[in-house]
């Protein structure tokens, strides 16, 4: 299987809230989304577990361009309208 | 007699090659929704979660033959269109317009959750994996009935996935099917007992199994599952 044929990277994150808001944007505009996990492990720490890794989000190739116009697209604020 | 309590462990993912594309693949059709072939062609299911046995259906059989069990919970969706969880007729539609090569003469249906995982990995999921084996299957759907169903539903894709057929689970708890850890899953927001949509909708239906096969095909390592954009409002 060659690379036109996989799911393709379009944003990776640390961090689960931000990926569930980009996961949201790209489903909510009807594009097929894959989240991987990479690398993850828990690491105990004082105050419960925290986990570290990388949080990949992937599409079909050939969603990519639209759904890379999507995450890029500046977001509106209220102190903008 | 003491009762027994087996602790399942999703550590290893069985994986097999999706080689032909869905036009020249022969599609079986797995289900956990506790289908049977009414008139006492079939004995019906017992208890959920006590009974790991399947049921076999040539894939001729009419949607007027099929029945759910009755402690299905999960069935009123089903028993106003089978289709939602046991898309046979769908696959014929979709075989039909040449988008898969085939359906296979054979679909099965188990119930529900996975609460005697010994049985159904030792006996049960094997059986069915062989029977696919000898038909020539290429790839299998399960669906997942209900959210508390996706570990059994895994336990026979991956034991299918072991006999060599590629499988493709679909579910509707993106949470269940990750920890659940089947070979290749997708996951739709469509509530218990209608992985598939409303009942009725047969283009929907028609619809998300064309880009569940689209997206199975992308999936390139074990254990990945694909979220696609369907959710139950606005049809």
């Amino acid at each position: 299987m060659d690379e036109s044929t996989r799911w393709v990277e379009v944003f990776r994150t640390g961090e689960d809230f931000h990926m569930e808001f980009m996961r949201g944007l790209l489903t909510t505009n009807g594009i097929p989304v894959v989240v991987e996990r990479q690398g993850f492990k828990d690491m105990p720490i004082i105050l419960g577990v925290a986990a570290v890794g990388q949080l990949i989000l992937k599409v079909p190739p050939d969603r990519e361009r639209e759904a890379r116009e999507l995450l890029e697209a500046p977001v509106e604020t209220e102190d903008d309208a | 007699m003491t009762e027994q309590t087996h602790r399942i462990v999703n550590e290893f993912i069985p994986w097999t090659p999706w080689q032909d594309r869905a036009s020249a693949s022969k599609v079986a059709l797995i289900t956990t929704g506790g289908v049977f072939l009414k008139k006492g062609l079939h004995q019906p299911f017992g208890t959920e979660g006590a009974d790991s046995s399947f049921r076999e259906f040539p894939s001729v059989a009419e949607e007027g033959d099929l029945d759910i069990a009755s402690c299905a919970q999960y069935g009123t969706f089903a028993r106003q269109d089978i289709n939602v969880l046991f898309p046979l007729k769908r696959l014929h539609e979709l075989a039909e317009g040449g988008y898969i090569g085939a359906v296979a003469p054979f679909a099965y249906s188990f119930l529900g959750v996975a609460a005697e995982p010994l049985s159904l990995l030792s006996n049960y999921a094997p059986s069915v994996a062989y029977r696919l084996k000898r038909m020539g299957a290429n790839l299998a759907l399960v669906v997942a009935a209900d959210p508390a169903d996706h570990q059994a539903a895994a336990l026979v894709a991956r034991t299918v996935e072991l006999a060599g057929i590629s499988t493709v689970l679909l579910g509707t708890n993106r949470a269940q099917l990750e920890a659940a850890r089947a070979p290749r899953s997708v996951v739709v927001d469509h509530p218990a007992g209608a992985p598939l949509g409303n009942p009725g909708n047969a283009g929907k239906h028609q619809h998300l199994l064309r880009e569940l096969l689209d997206a199975a095909w992308l999936l390139e390592a074990p254990g990945m599952v694909a979220e696609l954009p369907f959710s139950w409002k606005g049809q």
